[in-house]
C-alpha cells in the first residue's frame, strides 16, 4: 500500500536493472524463486480444500475467521508493495534523510485504523458487510452514492494492480536477463496469481501472505544488516554524507515542512481506506484479534520502511547516480556488496523473491477486492435473486476478465498514460469523509457526502493537473492536490450537514 | 471523551514528528543522524508507542470475543 505515488513515484521503467544485459539471478536462484512460487500456488490449492461453504463471505473474507499470525501478516505484506523496494529507495536516495517521512506515513495509516476499526468492526459482524460498499450503502442508504464510491474504488485499485504488474514485468526481465520479457513476466505471474487467488479466495491470499510477509521481513533486515557491514555504521554514513551531499544535513525548508504533513495527511487518510485493507478488517475473527494484529503493524514500518530507507541513504553516500539511475539505487548497492562478498550472492536472491512477494501479495488483495466489489456492489444489486454460489462464480469470472484487461493494459499503456494512475491516492482520499464522518456522525446524509464528494474530486483533479496547462505550480503552498480536495471536501460536507436545509 | 482524546492526541502527535522547530543548520549528528532528522525519527517511534497504548484500550462496546 505505501507506494510511494504520494510523493512523485511514476512507473518503474528501468527501476529494476532492465538495461543490464546479464541475469541478475543464475540458475539456481532461478530455480530457487521458481521453487518459491511453486509453494505459493500449492498454499492457494491447499486453501480451496479448506473452503467450508460456498459464499461470498467465505470466499471473499475467508470465512470472517482469520486468527492473529494470519491477519498480521496478510494486513503486513499487503501493506508493502513492490515500489516500497525499488521506487522509495531511489527516493531516499535522492531526497536523503527528509525521506524519513516514508516510516511516520506507513505507520499514519495505521494510526488512522484506530479510529476506523473500532466502530467499522461491530457494524462490519452485525450487518455482514462483504465490501466497503456494503459500509456506504447500509450508513447512507443511497444506492447512487454507493456505485460512486465503488467506481471510485475500483479506479484506486486498478491503478494500483497497473503499476506493481508493470514492476513485476520489470523484475522478472531483470532476474531472467531477458530470457523472459517483460510481457511474458506480466502474464506469467498474472496467471499464477489468478490460479491461486480464484481457487483460494481470501483465504489462499491470506495464507500465501503468510508466507510473503515473512519473506518481505527477512528480506529487509538481511539486507540492511549486510548493507551496514560493508558499508559502514550510521555515524560514518552521516560524516561522508556531510562531504559528498551537505545538502542532506539542511533542516526542510517551511514549504518542505508543509509537504511533510500534506503528505501524512494524504497517504494516512487514502490508504487506510483501500478497500483490501477494509476487507481484512472484517475478515478478523474478534476486536482483539484486530487489535493484537494492529498493535504488531504499527511498529512494522521501522523494521520494513526504515531499513529499505536506510539502504537509499547508504546509496547516496556511496554512490553517484542521476536521477533516472537513482530508480536503481538498491541494485547498485546490492551489487557492491555481492561483488567485495561473493558469498552473499543469496542476498539477491532473496532480494527477488522479496520483491515479488510484495508485488504478489499486493496485487492479489487488491484484484480479490475489486472482483467483490463488482460482484457485491454492482452485479448484487441489479440480479438480487443471485445464489451465492453464483455470485461466487460471477466474482471470480470478473477476475479472469480484470486481469486480462489490466495485464495487457501494463504491456501496452503508452507512457503518457501513466500519469492518471498516479493520481489514485489524490482521487482515494476524497472517500475518506464518507467513511470516518460516518461512522462518527449520524448527522451526515448522503446528499452531503454526494456534495463533498464531487467538489473534492473537482478541487484534486484541479489541484493535480493544472500545472500541466501552466495555470499555477505543483503542490500550491506544498500542499497536495489530494489534501486541498480533502479540505474542500470536508468544507462542504460540513456547510451542507449544518445548514438550515440540512438540518 | 475517551473517543475525543483518540481523535486528538495522535494526530497532534503524527504532526508533531514533523521538524517544524529546526530552522537553521546545525552540523552537530546524533547517532549519525542530523539533529532534525534524529528527532523525527525519535518521535515517529513515540507515535508508534502512542498509537499501540490506544489500541490496547478496550473498544467501546465491542470488545467481547466471539
Amino acid at each position: 500500500m505505501a507506494d510511494g505515488s504520494a510523493v512523485g513515484n511514476g512507473p518503474v521503467d528501468g527501476a529494476l536493472g532492465t538495461s543490464e544485459s546479464s541475469a541478475l539471478l543464475d540458475t539456481w536462484g532461478l530455480a530457487i524463486v521458481g521453487g518459491y512460487l511453486f509453494v505459493v500456488l500449492g498454499l492457494g490449492v491447499l486453501a480451496r480444500f479448506a473452503r467450508r461453504e460456498n459464499t461470498l463471505s467465505d470466499f471473499y473474507l475467508g470465512g470472517r475467521d482469520l486468527g492473529l499470525p494470519v491477519l498480521f501478516l496478510t494486513l503486513y505484506a499487503t501493506q508493502y508493495s513492490g515500489l516500497t523496494f525499488v521506487g522509495l529507495v531511489g527516493k531516499a536516495y535522492r531526497q536523503g534523510f527528509s525521506f524519513f517521512v516514508g516510516v511516520t506515513f506507513t505507520m499514519g495509516i495505521v494510526g488512522a485504523y484506530l479510529l476506523l476499526a473500532p466502530k467499522l468492526f461491530p457494524r462490519a459482524r452485525q450487518a455482514a458487510y462483504i465490501t466497503t460498499g456494503d459500509f456506504v450503502q447500509d450508513r447512507y442508504r443511497s444506492s447512487a452514492l454507493t456505485a460512486v464510491a465503488s467506481l471510485v474504488w475500483v479506479f484506486a485499485l486498478g491503478s494500483y494492480i497497473l503499476s506493481n504488474l508493470k514492476a513485476a514485468g520489470y523484475i522478472v526481465h531483470a532476474a531472467t536477463g531477458g530470457t523472459v520479457g517483460v510481457a511474458g513476466g506480466i502474464i506469467a505471474l498474472s496467471v499464477l496469481m489468478l490460479v491461486y487467488e480464484t481457487l483460494g479466495g481470501m483465504r489462499g491470499v491470506a495464507w500465501t501472505d503468510v508466507m510473503q510477509g515473512v519473506l518481505l521481513f527477512i528480506a529487509c533486515l538481511l539486507l540492511c544488516v549486510a548493507t551496514t557491514s560493508h558499508y559502514g555504521a550510521p555515524a560514518e554514513i552521516g560524516e561522508r554524507l556531510r562531504e559528498v551531499k551537505p545538502h542532506f544535513w539542511d533542516p526542510p525548508s517551511a514549504h518542505a515542512k508543509r509537504t511533510w504533513l500534506s503528505t501524512l495527511l494524504l497517504v494516512s487518510a487514502g490508504v487506510s481506506i483501500y478497500p483490501h485493507a477494509i476487507q481484512r478488517i472484517y475478515a478478523a475473527r474478534s476486536p482483539s484479534t484486530l487489535r493484537r494484529s494492529l498493535q504488531l503493524m504499527v511498529f512494522m514500518p521501522l523494521l520494513t520502511m526504515l531499513p529499505m530507507i536506510w539502504i537509499g541513504i547508504v546509496g547516496a553516500a556511496h554512490f553517484s547516480l542521476d536521477s533516472a539511475g537513482s530508480e536503481r539505487t538498491l541494485l547498485v548497492v546490492l551489487q557492491g556488496l555481492v561483488e567485495a562478498h561473493p558469498e552473499w550472492r543469496l542476498l539477491v536472491v532473496l532480494l527477488v523473491a522479496g520483491i515479488i512477494a510484495a508485488i504478489m501479495s499486493t496485487v492479489d488483495s487488491a484484484l480479490l477486492s475489486i472482483s467483490s466489489l463488482f460482484t457485491q456492489d454492482f452485479y448484487r444489486r441489479i440480479l438480487p435473486e443471485s445464489s451465492p454460489a453464483q455470485l461466487t462464480r460471477v466474482g471470480k469470472v470478473f477476475s479472469c476478465v480484470l486481469m486480462a484487461i489490466v495485464a495487457y493494459l501494463a504491456i501496452v499503456l503508452p507512457r503518457t498514460l501513466w500519469r492518471i494512475t498516479e493520481i489514485k491516492l489524490e482521487v482515494l482520499c476524497q472517500l475518506a469523509p464518507a467513511m470516518y464522518l460516518g461512522l462518527y456522525s449520524r448527522r451526515v446524509s448522503a446528499l452531503a457526502i454526494a456534495a463533498g464528494l464531487a467538489t473534492g474530486l473537482l478541487v484534486a483533479l484541479v489541484s493535480f493537473f493544472g500545472p500541466d496547462f501552466g495555470w499555477f505550480s505543483p503542490k500550491p503552498l506544498g500542499i497536495h492536490g489530494g489534501v486541498w480536495g480533502l479540505l474542500a471536501n470536508v468544507a462542504v460536507v460540513a456547510a451542507v450537514t449544518w445548514s438550515p436545509r440540512g438540518k | 471523551m475517551k473517543t475525543l482524546s483518540r481523535f486528538l492526541i495522535p494526530p497532534l502527535v503524527l504532526a508533531a514528528t514533523v521538524p517544524w522547530f529546526f530552522v537553521e543548520r546545525d552540523d552537530s549528528s546524533v547517532f549519525g543522524l542530523p539533529p532534525w532528522a534524529a528527532y523525527s525519527l525519535m518521535a515517529t517511534a513515540v507515535y508508534a508507542c502512542v498509537v499501540a497504548a490506544y489500541l490496547a484500550r478496550p473498544w467501546p462496546a465491542t470488545d467481547e470475543d466471539q
